[in-house]
């Protein structure tokens, strides 16, 4: 399989490929957040790009609803950590089995009905705008506001700073102290 | 068809459509909001309609037209109203699996 994929790449190709694979271990060690939060959106970008290569530029079908597997696995991976504390780490493998089975159950409908070409497309669409829509008013994950995950306090210009102060406040006038002072002075 | 400039009747086909379409918007103009990014959400209701009723068929873009329109109504008002697209998405699919051409469509020969 892996000999398969490398068949007909050139030799500089593969010194790039590893090149690549020693820059992406060595980044995070040496860049700060702003520039590791590029380099990640540059690779989500590039792999969604990919998954839709796999579908428009092996196979030749025109899938316009690739929004629908992305959200799918984005959704059972932050479903599990907010609602069963279940790592994302092992989200992502039961993303994938989500996103792959409803790609698998979408593509056998398409391919069994012998819906093709710009109606495959079409399909494609309206199984994308059911979810959403669908995805929308479910408020066990979020609804039309969104999925909130809890993420760590780590960089200065946080979001959710500015969120907590009035709840800091509205505690300490109600006589407890959230904070200890000195945690007080290192957060502020 | 000998002698029809193509690209001439492709241009009128395309100046009735706009003209229809904006004999439409002046209907609609009375009943909704009309602003600048309210284009895409129409364009694909169209194009539902289009597919599900059966392309180039007149009678079934009047046909797809009332099914859509009267989907979509029940669904606001038995459901959410936020959520009667739902309905129009679920009746093309099953149009699409079932009846590809569409409702009134001629199968084009492959």
């Amino acid at each position: 399989m892996i000999a398969l994929l490398l068949e007909g790449v050139p030799q500089r190709g593969l010194h790039l490929l590893v090149g690549l694979l020693l820059t992406l271990v060595t980044v995070p060690l040496v860049a700060n957040d702003y520039l590791i939060t590029v380099l990640i959106l540059i690779l989500y970008f590039a792999y969604v790009g990919q998954a839709w290569n796999i579908m428009m530029g092996f196979a030749g079908q025109l899938s316009l609803g690739h929004a629908l597997y992305v959200g799918l696995g984005a959704y059972a991976a932050a479903a599990l950590y907010v609602h069963f504390g279940v790592s994302p780490w092992i989200g992502l493998w039961a993303a994938m089995v989500v996103s792959a089975a409803a790609g698998a159950v979408i593509g056998f409908l398409a391919f069994r009905f012998g819906v093709a070409g710009v109606y495959f497309a079409i399909l494609t669409i309206a199984f994308g705008e059911f979810a959403r829509i669908g995805f929308d008013h479910w408020s066990w994950l979020g609804g039309s506001a969104g999925f909130f995950l809890p993420v760590a306090n780590y960089t200065r210009n946080d979001l959710l700073r500015p969120a907590r102060q009035p709840d800091h406040v509205l505690l300490r006038d109600a006589g407890h102290d959230p904070l200890p002072p000195s945690s007080c002075a290192t957060r502020c | 068809m000998v002698g029809l400039d193509v690209n001439r009747l492709y241009a009128l086909t395309f100046g009735l459509g706009a003209a229809c379409v904006g004999a439409a918007g002046c209907m609609m103009v009375l009943l909704v909001d009309v602003t600048p990014p309210l284009g895409p959400a129409y364009t694909l209701l169209a194009f539902v309609i289009v597919i599900t009723g059966g392309l180039g068929s007149m009678p079934g873009a009047l046909l797809g037209g009332v099914l859509i329109g009267v989907t979509e109504a029940l669904g606001g008002l038995l459901f959410t109203p936020s959520a009667k697209s739902m309905f129009t998405f679920a009746i093309l699919v099953l149009v699409l699996l079932f009846r590809p051409q569409g409702i009134l469509g001629k199968r084009a020969a492959p």
